[in-house]
């Protein structure tokens, strides 16, 4: 009290005691955490639809920032570096844009790769099982566990065949539909198979009975596309904005929240925003090569096996993708190339002993050679020592994080681990360092 | 009431009106970079440039700017106030080993490596100060090399003096 009343003589301000400063400055502190934090979460809550494209931008502007570095040291004037990588991402989302379209099967390549797989299922099946011809009653395996085969692959099979719109559609396009040029009778003849159990009029009456409601919903959906369409281009028209506004800015985020950090954490917290920063930065750009890497090679080797090249590439780059994510991305690649080695009718390998019947195998390699070209030449070349994660965290990551945020969650998961990782090994480093733990 | 008092309480009402224009108007961090020797070389275009990377803060009387034996990340120039370099004796007391005055430098070894600071240096008033930190003359040597290398050589200079004076203090203590 008397503290606070000579202070009051000595000038006009207030000045309170220190004890009572450094407890107001403590409180303010809390409260000010608790508010950021429940803010934080709730925003990150009711934005989770525009996580992903703001992530992937965020992404992209790391890729870039050492590339806006080369232009600037040439001589290149920053915003004009800028304007250059703008213009450069925008054209690469219009070309991958277009190329995965033309990639991606269209409606009448859908209805084709459906039915061949369907048939080709059953096929192999029945081989297996030993049940090729009708009077044939199964082998061992069958005649132990052929129940509940049997009622797998009807489970399969009511997935994958088509319904009457779709069966429509099939003969049309057979007939040459659309001016598009007529599918194979070979595949007619697949589909004629495959559509042998549903000649049953009860059945086809009850499918009927579906597609009335299923047709209602179809047009509901056909009226919401434009609607669907206008929606993602809603939220990811940030991409490129987070893209543009994270290259314009020239370390104001950093500077502001730096700014925020008491005194005696100030060098502290440069050194770590650095170094994580660096990490960080090292790791996506090495991951990014790391998986374009991955998906050539796959593109590559299927080329080479025999698959057709439109096929190749599209599981090539799905690969690709799906290698970010570890342990499960060979899997993944191998499930795809699995899956199309099975549909496969003829194979021109430069290999002469790949055929049909052993492309499986082929395939197989195929995920070995490429794995082992990752772990061998590619990893300690080009994401060098970067984070390692602990596969279990691996597992619970990208299951809780699909639980969580959906198909971005399963794909960010591994890189906000990583980050999350780092960012703590190097915090509580940094913090014994300066002698502050 | 005497003219005297109503005087003060006239300057007292304007005083506290002016006060933030006028501790504002001070000295922009251009004008302070501009005064120290390590950028004594560099045009107005790229002080500006420099100034753009510059973190500023603020010291409350007996507050560490850093202490002794921390890794150094940053170099501090002084805009405002007073820093005591101090060195901890055995006996708990402090050692002053120099006393650092507006726009003076401290800790610009910390722009080369992160070696341990030599010594702490304390605000003894209420201190401003400007601080560049090693990783963005890092940056700017790959973004503006020509700023970076000016400023290297500058410091170099700097080091080059100290290690002469250095040298003599050496020499006249063997006399």
């Amino acid at each position: 009290m008397g503290n606070g009343t000579s202070s009051r003589k000595q000038g006009n301000t207030i000045i309170l005691p220190t004890d009572t400063r450094k407890q107001t400055r403590r409180i303010v502190f809390i409260i000010t955490s608790i508010v950021v934090i429940l803010t934080a979460g709730f925003l990150l809550w009711s934005l989770r639809p525009i996580i992903l494209p703001f992530i992937v931008g965020t992404f992209a502007a790391y890729m870039c920032f050492p590339l806006l570095k080369f232009i600037t040291r040439i001589g290149v004037p920053r915003p004009a570096g800028i304007l250059i990588l703008f213009g450069a991402f925008f054209l690469a989302i219009v070309v991958m844009v277009n190329l995965i379209g033309r990639i991606i099967p269209d409606e009448k390549e859908q209805l084709v790769l459906r039915t061949r797989f369907q048939y080709k299922l059953n096929e192999r099946y029945q081989h297996f099982m030993g049940l090729e011809k009708p009077e044939d009653t199964g082998n061992m395996v069958y005649k132990y566990f052929g129940t509940d085969f049997d009622r797998f692959m009807n489970n399969i099979n009511n997935v994958m065949r088509l319904n009457k719109e779709e069966r429509r559609l099939f003969i049309k396009y057979h007939e040459g539909y659309q001016n598009e040029p007529p599918i194979k009778d070979l595949y007619y003849e697949y589909f004629l198979k495959n559509i042998e159990p549903v000649k049953n009029e009860d059945e086809d009456r009850v499918q009927s009975t579906k597609e009335t409601k299923n047709g209602k919903k179809a047009d509901l959906q056909q009226k919401s596309h434009f609607t669907s369409v206008m929606e993602a281009v809603k939220l990811w028209i940030i991409m490129p904005l987070v893209f543009l506004f994270l290259l314009i800015d020239d370390g104001e985020i950093k500077r502001f929240f730096i700014g925020l950090v008491p005194n005696r954490y100030f060098e502290v917290s440069l050194a770590v925003f650095d170094k994580v920063n660096k990490a960080i930065g090292n790791y996506l750009r090495g991951i990014l090569i790391e998986c374009s890497l991955v998906g050539i090679s796959y593109a590559v080797l299927l080329m080479l096996i025999g698959f057709e090249i439109k096929m190749a590439l599209m599981i090539g780059l799905v690969a690709g993708i799906a290698n970010a994510i570890p342990l499960l991305g060979p899997a993944i690649a191998f499930g795809i190339g699995a899956s199309y080695a099975l549909i496969a009718e003829d194979v021109s390998s430069i290999m002469p002993f790949i055929t049909t019947n052993n492309l499986f195998i082929a395939v197989a390699a195929c995920v070995l050679i490429v794995m082992i070209l990752d772990n061998a030449v590619f990893q300690p070349f080009v994401v060098g020592g970067a984070v390692q994660i602990h596969p279990l965290a691996v597992f619970v990551g990208i299951i809780g994080g699909s639980m969580l945020f959906g198909f971005a969650g399963l794909i960010l998961a591994i890189p906000i681990i990583v980050v999350l990782k780092e960012l703590t090994i190097t915090l509580f480093r940094e913090l014994k360092d300066y002698y502050i733990i | 009431m005497t003219d005297k008092k109503k005087n003060g309480q006239i300057n007292a009402f304007w005083g506290n009106i002016f006060t933030r224009i006028q501790s504002k108007k001070h000295i922009t961090n251009v004008e302070v970079l501009e005064l120290c020797p390590l950028f004594q070389h560099l045009t107005n275009r790229e002080l500006k440039k420099v100034s753009s990377l510059i973190y500023e803060r603020r010291y409350q009387v007996g507050e560490y700017l850093f202490e002794k034996d921390q890794p150094g990340t940053a170099m501090f120039i002084i805009k405002s106030g007073l820093v005591n370099i101090v060195v901890p004796g055995r006996d708990g007391e402090e050692t002053v080993l120099a006393a650092l005055n507006q726009e003076e430098i401290l800790g610009e070894l910390a722009l080369l490596d992160d070696t341990p600071r030599s010594a702490s240096a304390k605000a003894v008033e209420k201190t401003e100060t400007l601080a560049f930190f090693r990783e963005d003359l890092t940056e700017l040597q790959a973004t503006y090399p020509t700023i970076a290398s000016k400023i290297f050589k500058d410091l170099s200079i700097m080091i080059g003096r100290r290690l002469k004076a250095a040298n003599e203090q050496l020499y006249s203590r063997g006399e």
